[in-house]
């Protein structure tokens, strides 16, 4: 059973179909990428399965349970997720951000160790550059130990040498069994870090193909290049 | 348990407004500082939903009415004391407040929406007290004069005894205010107040925590109305729950500093007494909210996050950097 199945989904706003009819699977462990041009529906999709967006027509099912209709906060226990923007609790420290979620301080220590936030952890998030935003907000999804992991432009705004860190913990998580779905743009960076690629062009899913294979795909050069 | 600096000033404060009733005998001032307590509880009362969970209310007078009048109603009608009466309301008021705030945060009206709501919601609930025969339509009711009396709740010959009370009512909505925004709810409403999306990413039920926020924040401010009620003896829809209740509530949290505790309390001791001398100084009740107006625009101007939100911002924030 894989853990995570998408089917027909389908999502429009006005006239415009940002997802259309896109339907794949994910096995539990799998480190995916997302990835496609401007306005392809990437986070459109994040938003489906998170729960932010209910689909016009289509079915998500996770671990074989179908979820459309579960808010997102209930989502939330097993299906983590960063934005695009990254999205912290700006009103409180870097500490409180990860308390918020769970009232575990030893635990958000230690995430804060694992993403390089510790000397931060009294620092308002309101204070933090962009790219430390984009750790914290990483970390906070860990605290609830998600299964599965969606993230939206993880590296954007992160140094050089706090994405080699980043993408050392991914591969770290993924390794103890944690799925993980990342939208990133940059291409050396989605193929150094992923095994299997899914591409979106104008909503619809143009390949779904191991990493090795994205770079030779036609509909792919053409959806980037043009033709 | 050890206490902080900060717990030290506000005990020594408190000791210091507990001995003002030995110093002075003065009315006046006595009558002032029951009212800055008063507005401060009050602005407490609102800063729960309004400062923590970011949904800025301009109904609270609806809450404030349905405290006074369950307690006022109450006591003539059944004879219950007003110290029960004050429960009643306050459960009333919870009550009603989790009945227009479920379909409201259920549906997701947020921001401008919002406010529009719980005012045209406290305008309906005053307008239906002004034609209504139980709340004495718009003559209002009037307390029966009692002899002093601690459980009657009636002091006519010396107001020390409202002075304590509404001090005592202020340090517990202080700390209760405390509790909540240390308390693992309290970080869930601060998260709902700065992105609610973000918020139910990580798992807090927004719709559960805006809800309770909503009911505690209702029951205080009944608490407030009764104690209203019981100090001016006199109850009208025109006076009790209109806007400009509402604003009154507001005003100390906007001015001190919104979602801060000392906020609501810094905000009332300027404003408040200010009030007072206006009125005392040139009897016209127009001029004293031409100058709040006023204060008020300068605030807002000047100092966006009030009072206690910009000394945070440019002493307490830039600290933690140096460190």
């Amino acid at each position: 059973m894989p853990q995570l199945q998408v089917m027909n989904l389908v999502k429009t706003y006005g006239g415009v179909r940002a997802v259309n009819d896109v339907s794949f699977e994910v096995e539990k462990g799998e480190l995916i990428g997302l990835i496609g041009p401007n306005g392809s529906g990437k986070t459109t999709l994040l938003d489906l399965i998170s729960g932010f967006f209910k689909p016009d027509s289509g079915k998500i099912f996770f671990e074989g349970r179908l979820i459309n209709n579960l808010e997102p906060f209930k989502r939330a226990a097993y299906i983590g997720r960063t934005f695009q923007v990254s999205r912290v609790f700006k009103g409180m420290t870097v500490l409180e951000n990860l308390l918020a979620v769970v009232k575990d301080k030893q635990r958000a220590n230690e995430l804060l160790e694992l993403v390089g936030l510790t000397e931060l952890s009294a620092e308002y998030a309101s204070n933090l550059s962009g790219g430390q935003q984009k750790l914290l907000e990483f970390a906070r999804v860990l605290m609830l130990s998600p299964r599965l992991i969606l993230m939206d432009e993880p590296f954007a705004g992160v140094t050089p040498s706090m994405i080699d860190r980043l993408v050392e913990v991914i591969n770290t998580l993924n390794r103890q069994g944690i799925t993980f779905m990342i939208v990133e743009h940059n291409m050396s960076l989605a193929f150094r870090l992923c095994r299997r690629c899914i591409v979106l062009d104008r909503g619809m899913i143009i390949a779904d193909e191991p990493v090795s294979q994205i770079p030779y795909n036609y509909r792919v050069i053409e959806a980037y290049l043009g033709e | 348990m050890r206490l902080n600096r900060k717990a030290y000033f506000y005990i020594l404060f408190f000791i210091i407004l507990f001995i003002i009733p030995v110093l002075t005998d003065s009315r006046l001032i006595l009558n002032i500082l029951i009212m800055v307590f008063f507005y401060s509880y009050l602005s407490l009362a609102w800063n729960i939903l309004a400062g923590f969970a970011g949904q800025y209310s301009v109904g609270h007078a609806a809450y404030f009415g349905i405290g006074a009048y369950t307690t006022a109603l109450l006591y003539l009608r059944t004879g219950l004391i007003p110290w029960l009466g004050i429960l009643v309301g306050a459960a009333l008021a919870s009550l009603f407040a989790l009945g227009i705030s479920y379909p409201t945060f259920r549906f997701g009206i947020k921001g401008y929406y919002y406010i529009l709501t719980t005012l045209a919601v406290a305008e309906i609930l005053r307008r239906i007290f002004l034609y209504w025969d139980l709340t004495g339509r718009a003559d209002g009711i009037r307390y029966p004069l009692e002899p002093d009396s601690f459980w009657l709740f009636q002091f006519h010959w010396d107001r020390t005894p409202y002075y304590y009370i509404i001090l005592v009512f202020l340090i517990l909505c202080m700390f209760i205010s405390y509790i909540i925004r240390n308390s693992q709810f309290g970080l869930h409403l601060l998260a709902i107040r700065d992105d609610e999306d973000a918020a139910q990413s990580v798992r807090i039920n927004t719709l559960k925590c805006k809800l309770i926020a909503a009911a505690i924040s209702a029951a205080l401010t009944a608490v407030g109305g009764a104690f209203y009620a019981q100090y001016t003896l006199f109850l009208e829809p025109d006076t009790t729950m209109t806007l400009f209740v509402s604003i009154d509530i507001l005003l100390p949290s906007l001015i001190g500093g919104v979602g801060t505790t000392a906020g609501p309390l810094i905000g009332s001791f300027l404003l408040t007494p200010l009030a007072w001398i206006l009125r005392i100084a040139y009897g016209a009740e127009v001029l004293h909210m031409i100058i709040r107006g006023v204060v008020l625009m300068i605030v807002v101007a000047l100092v966006p996050k009030g009072i206690v939100g910009t000394i945070i911002d440019y002493y307490i924030r830039p600290l933690h950097i140096k460190r």
